[in-house]
């Protein structure tokens, strides 16, 4: 059954529209949502067409439209007066002449007919014409562009991605305008056969990259694609790595700047999450509105996220290291409040903590899975429970409910939910070694993870730059803000390095003697 | 991926199998201050002060501070220092933990019989000890001074520690760390002094018990001090002087003074004078700054020094009418005071070089420092040299300003 | 595809390579011999590793062409190259010894004093494995991270110490005299092995090789700069004669440091930057190592030689880490002897190699 239609799925249109019907319908079978337009051409000697069109996909007053011109006009391009039909170049006088619509292609391969049938066009078919003219009429309803709720900013574009990929590619556009601006197309999955868009500006994005990303995409062999995330794990560089070697954003302005940067945007039908690619690790801890704040602001806070950073990855585990081996380096006054407050604690310093960490991001699933109405009595409950209960019957200490709640705290403060998700994760490997082999295992856990990220590349690019390998040009623009008039160069993995910002950006009162002339 | 895997294989045996050296903090018994007296069988007591952390924080939200001793007090003997403290750790039932101790005392019995070899070594080799531990030497019993509470610190090694802290405005002891004891000890020429404190019996004015300063109880005094409260606090009475390791006397606060600016900067002392032209007026000044220079030279086959000190001082004080503006009586403060520090230097090196013979001015490193070559010949017998070596001693005091005030406080006078 | 280290990552491994020991352990060492003129000393060595550098690489750079060889001359000459090769191995066994004994005694005797050896030399070992799995590339890298946490180190122990930094503690110099001074500065120049013999392993696989000469003398002159400091204020701080008593005398610096009252000790935070600089030293070597030993049995990918490699040279940290009077005693003598000796012969071999090639190319001109 299923090769018959593969076989059926190969051919190509017939003249004869009895034949092309049965064969669509052996295809499509009867699909309820499938509708089929039976009508004859008036003026022609019973000239017979159909339209097969998807119900909730398409426009139907478009289809109407196409359908009434197709009906009423269309004899007078396609019949000879003698009331014989010129087959000939039927096909093009009609998209020369007659549709009104402004996208309309044919086609003589069954498989884009009925493609074009399930992504929302119409089909029309003539009799006696061996091509068939796709009309694209989609229509589909869809969520509005609303603000991106897992990307927020204070200052900066209130409108996200959708699920739509048309106007994705329209927001991207709209703030791009360059003519080498492409965004180029394939179609990923056996099944879902979703459209991908390939966004990037021409001899920006070297043309290794762009093609790169282009083998990659076409190497995919996978039935279907329901959200970026199946694209991003099959083309990413570390298969093995927790980290995020794509970044993945819903926000316009973060995939324009990306752009802009020589990198490519990957754009995915039905979900509002685009890929960038390549990137490094820093980006991860980059927000978008640094960019729009003042530099000392947007360096400020992007400092605050590096210690964020560092915070949630090290914190617990320099707390246990120091509680349970290294106690002559905490500050006495300190090393004997954090005693006072163990004094009757139950559990080694270790224990308590991983039961800590692991009830915090258990409370943080519960209040992400719990309908929303119910989500804040288990934040209630949970910070009722850990922060009081918990302390007041002894069992957990006070410094380490400070030392848990800081760390997740900070862990939310870093941008890219991605990147913090790998980092908590992290947290537990080097939890366990620091609470079983003090700074020996500390130090070796955080070893191998910086061994392990510098070994990363994300295409091509090595994931630590500027820090590993070395580059002193990206320094301006990673633990601090530069301002964007010294902010000159391109990132270094950019083909041309052209000059982003003109010389002499740097506002200043103009000159006495100019003000004179002027 | 076979590599992966035997490194993760063997990542895990190694976590799983050693927990070897770990603590929690709630099972040590931290130390605060140690007392190390001569034991009355065998060769050291020990006296640890362990701090009971519940009970010095106070509540924290766990119910733990059942209000009692923020201290507990252990000692026990033994034929070495760590004998001692391993028979100390029979009845503790914590490990006796050494990173956050405050302060040493020693004994001056023991120094003077048994040396501080012991000690310093013992306190330099163990890697949990920090460095910077202050270490002084008393004439009480060491074991007391480690457990006496004092008013304001709710724990005695942490009072001693403050004591040492901001001893530089009283200026009465040197601040010895074990690190300047280890290093003094080690070299060839200094010899090695500790701060000396003392028990002092202070009447308390208004209290029959608690902390409290109050006016020094005067020893012999019965009638004074009759039947008035009085407690034992730890205050600090000058410098206990070393031979190698051997304690061979004291300098008395006045005695420190003189020594203090031959080996730290003195921030500031306080020395009080009488006015010019009136004896029972006094008027005080306060030692900003002080710049030692000391020269050596040889002189007779011998060393000779050119200790020249100048001070820079605020008057804080004026009984009698004290004018900034007034060249000649500022000029007469300054040659008082100038003699007076002299006296100081002169009484420190006296009792230093004659009668106790230790280089505790580091004058054998001055001299070595300026003549190389010379030292080669001088090491072998540098105690003779050093006890024949003169001095010249030059004072230069100034009186820099009247702090606040311009001019002199006295009763507002009519018609003047 | 040939990975390639950039002349950057060259001088960052170049100093990652002496500082870890030669701050502490040599200092120690040294100042046992000669007292207050370590630095003297240090000084003295770099800049005989200087000029040994400068000759090694033009020796090693300019090395022609090999010419075909045939018959006898051919065996003696595979003979040769792969004698070169054992001697770079047994030299890196030794010098991962060292390595060894700065880990071990950096974190276990002053963090960790009851956890066994083997754990420290077992994870060290893993570490470096997994590293060089990644390729020489990752350890360049890593060396530049590590560079900037031996710069952080060296300020932080700077804020911490030179408050009771002592001049005259320096003073006089030469006390033990110029000619015992140099003697002494033999431990040093035995460290600056390490670097130059990681340098004649590395210098092909380097981007730029024309500036490669000028690499390692910045490397050279950088590492002196940041590790100079050490001597000067260990003895300016602690005095010879405490530097002279401690194994690991970097550790009591670091021990003595301390900002304000509140921060009394923060050596942990100093041990964790330098520990990246011991993995450095640990992934180069073991990278070296097996690169070496990848050439003995004429092998395409040294990876096959990263297990046995490492096997070899944990056995020999474990065996001269048995206890501290033996590590220290070969530290003192044995080493010095076989990496000095392996340091002048090693680079006459490669003289006689090119030597060989040139006339065997002019023969056959």
């Amino acid at each position: 059954m299923d090769k018959e239609i593969k076989d059926l799925l190969k051919q190509q249109f017939n003249q004869n529209l009895t034949t092309n019907i049965e064969t669509i319908e052996k295809v499509l079978d009867k699909s309820s949502d499938l509708v089929k337009r039976d009508f004859v051409i008036h003026g022609t000697s019973n000239l017979r067409a159909v339209c097969y069109f998807t119900d909730g996909l398409v426009d139907k007053l478009q289809v109407e439209h196409v359908l009434e011109s197709l009906q009423y006009e269309f004899h007078k391009y396609l019949a000879t007066s003698d009331g014989y039909v010129d087959f000939e170049n039927s096909a093009d006088s009609l998209n020369e002449n007659l549709l009104y619509n402004s996208s309309v292609s044919t086609t003589k391969d069954l498989q884009k007919g009925i493609d074009a049938v399930l992504i929302g066009d119409a089909l029309v078919i003539v009799d006696g014409l061996s091509e068939a003219i796709i009309i694209a009429a989609r229509g589909y309803a869809m969520r509005s562009i609303a603000e991106p709720t897992n990307e927020q900013v204070v200052r900066g574009p209130r409108d996200g991605f959708v699920e739509n990929l048309r106007t994705n590619t329209a927001t991207l556009r709209r703030r791009i305008r360059d003519p080498l601006f492409r965004i180029d197309s394939v179609q990923i999955g056996k099944k879902t056969k979703t459209d991908v868009g390939i966004a990037y500006i021409k001899g920006l994005a070297s043309d290794d990259l762009v093609e790169e990303v282009k083998a990659r995409l076409s190497n995919i062999e996978i039935d279907g694609i329901l959200e970026s995330g199946y694209i991003e794990e099959l083309i990413s560089d570390g298969p093995w790595t927790p980290f995020p070697t794509i970044q993945s954003t819903e926000r316009p302005d973060k995939a324009a700047s990306s752009i802009l940067e020589g990198r490519v945007v990957l754009l995915i039908d039905n979900t509002p999450f685009t890929l960038l690619m390549p990137v490094s690790f820093w980006q991860f801890l980059q927000a978008s509105d640094d960019y729009y704040y003042n530099f000392y602001i947007g360096s400020f806070f992007r400092l605050i996220r590096y210690i964020a950073f560092v915070v949630s990855l090290t914190f617990p585990s320099i707390f246990v290291m120091l509680a349970s081996f290294h106690q002559e380096m905490i500050p006495t006054p300190l090393a004997l409040t954090i005693a006072s407050g163990r004094e009757v604690n139950p559990f080694p310093v270790l224990l308590e903590a991983l039961l800590m960490e692991i009830s915090f991001e258990l409370m943080r699933e519960a209040g992400l899975r719990m309908p929303k109405p119910i989500g804040s009595a288990v934040s209630i409950v949970g910070s009722l429970i850990i922060g009081q209960a918990a302390v007041q019957a002894g069992l957990i200490s006070p410094f380490m409910v400070i030392v848990v709640a800081l760390t997740g705290i900070a862990s939310f403060a870093i941008p890219n939910y991605s990147s913090s998700f790998a980092i908590r994760l992290m947290r537990f490997p080097i939890l366990i070694a620091s609470g079983t082999l003090g700074l020996l295992g500390f130090t070796f856990t955080i070893g191998l993870l910086l061994i392990h990220l510098i070994s990363l590349r994300s295409f091509g690019k090595p994931y630590f730059e500027p820090f590993a390998p070395y580059e002193p040009n990206e320094f301006k623009d990673m633990f601090i803000r530069s301002p964007w008039w010294s902010m000159k160069k391109q990132p270094s993995h950019v083909t041309q390095n052209t000059n982003r910002v003109g010389s002499n950006q740097m506002p200043s009162p103009p000159k006495k003697g100019e003000e004179d002339e002027s | 991926m076979k590599i992966t895997k035997f490194i993760v294989i063997l990542i895990a045996v190694s976590l799983l199998t050693s927990c070897a050296g770990k603590r929690e903090i709630n099972d040590l018994a931290i130390v605060l201050a140690v007392g190390i007296d001569k034991g009355e069988k065998q060769k050291f007591k020990v006296t640890v002060e362990v701090v009971r952390a519940s009970d010095a924080r106070g509540q924290t939200g766990s119910p733990a501070g059942n209000a009692g001793d923020p201290m507990w007090i252990a000692s026990a003997e033994g034929d070495s220092i760590f004998e001692a403290i391993r028979n100390i750790s029979t009845y503790s039932s914590r490990r006796v933990f050494w990173a956050h101790n405050y302060v040493i005392v020693v004994n001056e019995e023991l120094a003077e019989k048994e040396g501080i070899k012991d000690i310093i070594d013992f306190f330099t080799r163990n890697p949990e000890l920090r460095m910077r531990t202050w270490i002084v030497a008393t004439p009480d019993k060491a074991g007391e001074v480690v457990s006496t509470q004092t008013g304001l610190e709710v724990i005695p090694g942490e009072a001693l520690s403050k004591l040492f802290r901001y001893n530089p405005i009283s200026a009465v002891s040197p601040r010895t760390q074990i690190r300047d004891v280890h290093t003094a000890y080690l070299s060839e020429s200094s010899d090695p002094i500790m701060a000396r404190v003392k028990l002092q019996e202070r009447v308390v004015p208004n209290k029959a018990d608690g902390g409290g300063g109050g006016g020094e109880k005067p020893p012999g005094g019965e009638e004074k001090g009759k039947g008035e409260p009085s407690i034992k606090q730890i205050e600090m009475s000058g410098t206990t002087v070393f031979k190698k390791d051997k304690m061979v006397g004291t300098l008395s606060k006045k005695e420190t003074r003189g020594l203090l600016p031959f080996i730290e900067n003195v921030g500031t002392a306080i020395i009080p004078l009488t006015c010019p032209g009136k004896e029972k007026e006094k008027i005080t000044v306060e030692v900003k700054k002080n710049k030692v220079e000391v020269l050596p030279f040889i002189k007779d086959n011998a060393p000779f020094y050119k200790i020249n000190l100048s001070l820079t001082t605020n008057v804080v004080e004026a009984n009698c009418d004290f004018d900034i503006d007034d060249r000649k009586m500022i000029d007469e403060i300054e040659r008082n005071l100038e003699k007076k520090y002299k006296g100081y230097i002169k009484s420190a090196l006296e009792k230093g070089q004659k009668e106790y013979k230790a280089d505790i001015f580091e004058l054998g490193k001055t001299f070595e420092n300026k003549y190389p070559e010379k030292w080669k010949s001088f090491r072998e017998n540098w105690d003779e040299k050093y006890a024949a070596a003169k001095f010249d001693i030059n004072v230069k005091a100034e009186v820099q300003s009247g702090v606040l005030l311009y001019t002199p406080t006295q009763p507002g006078s009519r018609g003047k | 595809m040939k990975e390639k280290i950039t002349n950057g990552m060259l001088i960052a491994l170049i100093i990652n390579m002496i500082y870890p020991k030669s701050i502490g352990v040599s200092q120690g060492v040294m100042a046992r011999e000669i007292g207050s003129d370590i630095w003297l000393a240090t000084i003295f060595s770099c800049v005989q590793a200087l000029i040994i550098m400068a000759i090694v690489v033009t020796i090693v750079k300019n090395l022609p062409k090999e010419p075909v060889f045939t018959g006898k001359l051919k065996l003696f000459i595979n003979g040769l190259k792969r004698l070169i090769y054992i001697l770079l191995f047994i030299f890196f066994i030794v010098a991962f010894g060292d390595i060894m004994l700065i880990f071990v005694y950096h974190l276990r005797d002053y963090f960790l004093p009851e956890a066994p050896v083997w754990v420290f030399v077992l994870l060290g070992t893993l570490i470096g494995m997994y590293a060089i799995f990644h390729g020489i590339e990752v350890s360049g890298r890593l060396a530049l991270l590590g560079v900037i946490f031996v710069v952080l180190f060296n300020i932080l122990l700077l804020l911490g110490s030179l408050k009771q930094f002592d001049i005259r503690e320096l003073q006089p110099i030469f006390n033990s005299g110029v000619g015992k001074t140099y003697w002494a500065s033999r431990h040093m120049l035995t460290d600056w092995a390490a670097p130059i013999m990681v340098t004649i392993i590395l210098i092909s696989d380097v981007n730029k090789i024309e500036f490669v000469r000028k690499s390692t003398i910045i490397g050279v002159l950088f590492a002196t700069g940041i590790m100079v400091i050490w001597p000067i204020l260990e003895v300016g701080v602690l005095s010879a004669e405490i530097t002279a008593q401690f194994i690991v005398s970097c550790m009591q610096m670091a021990r003595n440091a301390e900002i304000g009252l509140f921060i009394h000790r923060y050596e942990m935070i100093m041990v964790a930057f330098f520990s990246f600089s011991i993995f450095t030293q640990i992934i180069t070597t073991l990278y070296c190592a097996s690169y070496s030993a990848k050439k003995i049995f004429n092998l395409d990918d040294y990876r096959k030689m990263i297990i046995p490699s490492a096997i070899i040279l944990s056995g020999y940290s474990l065996w001269l880490l048995k206890d501290h009077h033996h590590a220290m005693h070969i530290t003192e003598n044995q080493r010095v002897t076989v990496g000095l000796s392996l340091l002048f012969i090693v680079p006459l071999l490669f003289f006689i190699l090119g030597f060989i090639y040139k006339w065997k190319s002019s023969k056959t001109a």
